[in-house]
């Protein structure tokens, strides 16, 4: 008896003691200097450094030691770093999102008490770039005053016009932006105008710059924008943006404030070259103009309010990046691409939309989608209470418009042709396409006004009609024409109509007559 | 398991082990920002401690509710605003103070965690408030944060508002505590 139970405590003691084994390697294993400042210098130090976004500093063992629990938390919830496109099967350029494996070490780290380690396997802090993350600008303006931007509030959205004064037209390769406050400069969109409405528009506020440009158009063009974080891009290979000579350059910030009051009068950099591209490309927004012929009303409440659109190319493009816009209540933004072969490929997925963080994704390589692809975006909205963003308490119905109240949606794919394809059978197509939407929903419209207009009208006939008033039509209160269907209508055989028969019949009558 | 649901676990388990209707010492005595000797909890008004960190982003976002409850409640409760971290310089307090607009507001560096210690406070910017040397609050000032990297556009609960009314009023707290969004106060080393 003995002798058979001996090997069998050995056993479980060997077991135990592998198992306490392998814990502790498990649990040794993982230290600041070998495993955790890798990840932290590479991925959140860029921001986390003095004169970045970034509100402290991560470089050192105590940075990070003494704010441990709180870096398990928000790179688990995967708030930090920021990146709200979903991993796919398609790489983005400067992608800043942990893996999972990273997430997992900084946890187990922060849970078996954060030890530091040996020294000597710390590694070197990157070399950051400073200033000009592209290199020397050729050209650098600044907004032209300071823009004071107070403690606390709503989030300003703010114009403002810089002249550029080029001596002739150019091609530009990038724009960099390099924000003054900080911690108040959450986005910024770019655009030329060549009209002259945005000097206009700003000498009529007396304050530093304007509400929004209001035009769109001829002579005024899109280039891109910066959102905290944010690299910038220059276009890959030879594309660039035309820039006339007479350009004034727009810029559409976001504020957000931060607690303190701040004063922002931020930089611009511009990058351009002088080889001229061999072909243009174009941005193809899903739904067209910002969803804004697409009927956006989103009634108070609604918890998945969607719209889809698709386009399907007439030639074969080289798609290069991407971009979703929405306001507050945008939730989901995403974009798909259904190959001729049937194969799928997720552009943009955006699962948790955040406002504050616009971006553009820029692909690693450009992606080739053959004529007959179909693209398909999807934008939807959450217009109930629970949505943390909705700026309305209790949620107000909201259409489309250019306000941040209001609501926008779209995604938009950039994209040039593909060797020896006509840019402008793809532009003229998509052109067809965005008045396409435009008549689609002004038909949708037209027949819910018509039948708001039957209800009404038909709503006063009844009123007058009974003239006892007791919601219903007696016999002898039926004009003479209605009599002769009377019987018919009754269909509750009550000798009476109500509201109900009465529509059900007219109903009848226009079927009939259509 | 998800992560989130043991985080709930956890948060439930702690507050079994509440805080709130904690004894602290009255006759606490430490030295505000400026070197002044206070004693915290000794007055007869209630004191609400809102504890922070220069460098907290989401207790920075809620400075001016801070602001605005101290001064709308002046006179009547005994207000302190307390730096919880052990590394603060000088410089840093005070360059924080004067760009927050917080020179009006008294503070105190709690470097050894006494106050920390006493209220049983693990976030910034949690807000406790101690009357008669007892806890009748700990928890957020407002729900401005729904969760971490979601602000919302409109706070539409006051719990620490409310709960100063509710103590000024001699009544009972509606919601004596509750989870806070925030920074964790950093540990003694
Ligand atoms: C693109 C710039 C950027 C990168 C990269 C970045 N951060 Fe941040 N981080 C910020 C900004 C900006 C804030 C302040 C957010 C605010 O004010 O709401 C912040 C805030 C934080 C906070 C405070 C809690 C919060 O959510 O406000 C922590 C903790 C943090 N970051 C950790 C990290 C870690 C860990 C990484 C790397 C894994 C990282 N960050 C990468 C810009 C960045």
């Amino acid at each position: 008896m003995y002798r058979m139970l001996y090997p069998k405590i050995e056993m479980k003691k060997i077991l135990i003691v592998l198992v306490f084994t392998v814990l502790h390697i498990e649990a040794k294993e993982v230290t600041f200097t070998e495993h955790v400042a890798p990840i932290i210098f590479q991925n959140c130090t860029s921001c986390h450094r003095p004169g970045e976004s970034g509100p402290f500093k991560l470089m050192n063992y105590n940075d990070v030691s003494k704010r441990g629990k709180l870096i398990a938390r928000v790179t688990e919830d995967r708030v930090m770093p920021p990146w709200h496109a979903q991993k796919g099967s398609i790489k983005f350029h400067g992608d800043r999102s942990l893996s999972d494996t990273q997430i997992t070490t900084i946890n187990k780290w922060v849970e078996t008490g954060m030890p530091e380690g040996d020294p000597s396997k710390l590694p070197n802090l990157p070399k950051f770039v400073t200033g000009w993350q592209l290199g020397e600008p050729d050209l650098v303006v600044k907004m032209a005053e300071p823009f004071p931007v107070p403690a606390a509030g709503r989030d300003i959205y703010r114009s403002f016009v810089v002249p550029l004064n080029l001596p002739k037209d150019k091609w530009l390769k990038a724009i960099e932006f390099r924000p003054d406050a900080r911690t108040v400069v959450h986005h910024c969109l770019f655009s030329y105008d060549t009209t002259g409405e945005a000097r206009r528009l700003d000498k009529r506020e007396k304050s530093p710059g304007f509400r929004r440009m209001r035009r769109q158009g001829t002579g005024i063009g899109q280039l891109g924008g910066w959102a905290a974080g944010g690299q910038p891009n220059k276009l890959p290979e030879d594309l660039a943006w035309r820039l006339p000579s007479n350009a004034d350059l727009v810029l559409a910030m976001h504020y957000h404030p931060s607690g303190k009051p701040e004063k922002d009068q931020s930089s611009i950099g511009l990058y351009f070259t002088d080889q001229p591209p061999k072909t243009a490309f174009t941005g193809l927004q899903l739904p067209p103009v910002f969803g804004a012929l697409s009927g956006i009303y989103i009634p108070a409440g609604e918890k998945a309010y969607t719209v889809r659109d698709s386009f399907t190319l007439p030639i074969d493009v080289e798609a290069f990046a991407v971009s979703a816009h929405a306001h507050y209540l945008g939730k989901k933004l995403s974009m798909n691409a259904t190959l001729p072969n049937g194969k799928q490929l997720n552009l943009l997925n955006i699962p948790d939309w955040d406002f504050s963080w616009q971006e553009q994704y820029h692909f690693e390589e450009f992606i080739n989608l053959p004529k007959g692809t179909k693209l398909e975006s999807t934008v939807v909205w959450d217009n109930s209470s629970s949505n943390p963003n909705n700026p309305s308490v209790p949620p107000k119905p909201v259409r489309w418009g250019p306000e941040s109240e209001d609501e926008m949606g779209s995604l938009t794919l950039l994209c040039r042709p593909g060797k020896g394809e006509s840019f402008s059978t793809l532009t003229s197509l998509y052109r067809k396409h965005i008045s396409e939407t435009g008549v689609r929903t002004a038909r949708q419209r037209a027949g819910r006004i018509r039948e708001n207009n039957i209800d009404d009208r038909l709503n006063a006939f009844f009123k007058r009609t009974d003239r006892n008033g007791n919601g219903k039509i007696e016999l002898d209160e039926a004009p003479n024409w209605m009599k002769a269907s009377f019987a018919r209508s009754d269909t509750n055989r009550d000798k009476t109509l109500d509201f109900g028969e009465l529509k059900a019949a007219t109903e009848r009558l226009r079927n009939r007559n259509r | 398991m998800g992560k989130k649901s043991l985080t709930v676990l956890i948060i439930s388990w702690l507050a079994a082990f509440d805080l709130t209707g904690q004894i602290v010492k009255t006759e606490l005595t430490i030295k505000d920002v400026s070197g002044k000797s206070i004693k915290p909890f000794s007055e007869a008004k209630p004191s609400v401690l809102i504890f922070t960190t220069y460098d907290c982003p989401v207790a920075n976002k809620m400075v001016p509710e801070i602001r605005h409850i101290a001064n709308s409640y002046q006179g009547r409760i005994n207000f302190l605003l307390v730096y919880t971290d052990p590394d603060t310089s000088q410089n840093e307090l005070t360059t924080h103070r004067k760009d927050f607009g917080l020179n009006e507001i008294t503070s105190i560096l709690d470097s050894k965690h006494n106050l920390v210690k006493a209220t049983g406070a693990e976030i910034t910017p949690e807000a406790v408030i101690v009357k008669k040397g007892k806890v009748l609050y700990r928890g957020r000032i407002n729900n401005f944060y729904e969760d971490f990297g979601k602000p919302r556009r409109v706070v539409t609960q006051h719990d620490l508002r409310d709960a100063i009314t509710a103590v000024l009023s001699g009544k009972k707290v509606p919601q004596p505590k509750g989870e806070c969004i925030g920074c964790y106060i950093p540990k003694l080393k």
